[in-house]
């Protein structure tokens, strides 16, 4: 049960928003950064362009898809 | 007489001067085998349904015995009204010489517990319980050497003990603290558990990366209280703080 930091797993083509991440992560330990924000947890699938993310088990939705270019969005949780 | 190696066996827990006085010994684990004078007759008109080692309800024929477990304890022989076990008459299991039984896994003897074996040899005590480990002598015991007695055949349970205790195991204390330093370079006050670094510089969470850090991007060199080395300078408005777990 480490702590993790990991860059999310999925396509960036600026419209691809769904991506996973290796372990489910522990209640309140994920954090995820994009475009060196933090992204705000939502309980269900983010509306496109909010800035903020969903997540269920491994899988990981972000409101705003990441731009080709763009610093890959990474995460840091512990499992 | 019939004798097989287990029953050899669960005989050789007593004592050599006490199995020297053993005239008759019936295990009742897992059949009627047993060490004496012949027959053993059971009888049973209707089939029935034995609780063998898997759990499972086995039906069993009719003058079958019925030899029950649980989990892996063997419970012996279930005596039920309907039911007989009769014994040859020259074991002489009803004299008044130390006859030692257990009933569902509880000691038994003579004379503190009625015979339970009629002069012809038939079982006539309790009924609707396990019965096990029938044993005469050819004398009466004393205290001493019945409680030796049983407790030398009394079974031991089998438990299965429950799984450990997966060990408590906690992500940790964060420590939040303004990194030491200034320009780009920084230090902790604490060896961090580098996967759970979060640096805040210029407004920005910066990503840790090995080397050649860009503008939203540090690196932590060194070993023990690290140096944070960022790819642009913090300004002076936008506080520089690290939230971490120590190592």
């Amino acid at each position: 049960m480490p702590w993790v930091i990991e860059d999310l797993i999925g396509t960036i083509n600026g419209t691809n928003r769904a991506f996973t991440i290796s372990h489910v992560p522990e209640a309140g330990s994920l954090i995820v950064v994009q475009q060196g924000k933090k992204l705000e947890a939502v309980g269900s699938q983010p509306d496109q362009m909010q800035v903020a993310y969903s997540v269920s088990g491994t899988n990981l939705t972000l409101g705003l898809a990441p731009l080709v270019g763009q610093q890959v969005p990474w995460c840091r949780y512990y499992y | 007489m019939d004798l097989q190696l287990w029953t050899i066996s669960r005989l050789g827990r007593l004592t050599p001067a006490l199995r020297r006085e053993v005239t008759f010994y019936a295990p009742l684990l897992e059949s009627l085998d047993f060490l004496g004078v012949e027959p053993v007759i059971f009888t049973r008109a209707t089939s029935s349904v034995a609780v063998r080692r898997d759990g499972l309800d086995h039906a069993i024929a009719a003058n079958v015995p019925r030899f029950n477990y649980a989990g892996e304890t063997q419970l012996g022989l279930m005596m039920q009204a309907g039911e007989s076990l009769e014994y040859s008459v020259a074991n002489f299991l009803d004299n008044i010489n130390t006859l030692i039984w257990f009933e569902e896994n509880a000691p038994k003897s003579t004379p503190t517990n009625a015979n339970p074996f009629t002069s012809s040899g038939l079982w006539g005590g309790t009924l609707s319980v396990h019965i096990k480990h029938i044993i005469k002598f050819k004398r009466i015991l004393t205290n001493a050497e019945i409680n030796s007695v049983q407790a030398a055949l009394a079974e031991v349970v089998q438990v299965i003990p429950p799984p450990p205790t997966p060990p408590v195991v906690s992500p940790g204390v964060f420590v939040n603290e303004v990194p030491a330093g200034s320009g780009t370079t920084f230090t902790l006050s604490n060896n961090p558990n580098l996967n759970s670094l979060i640096v805040d510089a210029h407004g920005v969470t910066l990503k840790r990366v090995a080397s050649a850090p860009g503008n939203m991007e540090f690196t932590a060199g060194g070993t023990g209280n690290r140096t944070l080395t960022f790819g642009m300078a913090p300004s002076g408005t936008a506080p520089t703080q690290a939230w971490y777990v120590i190592a």
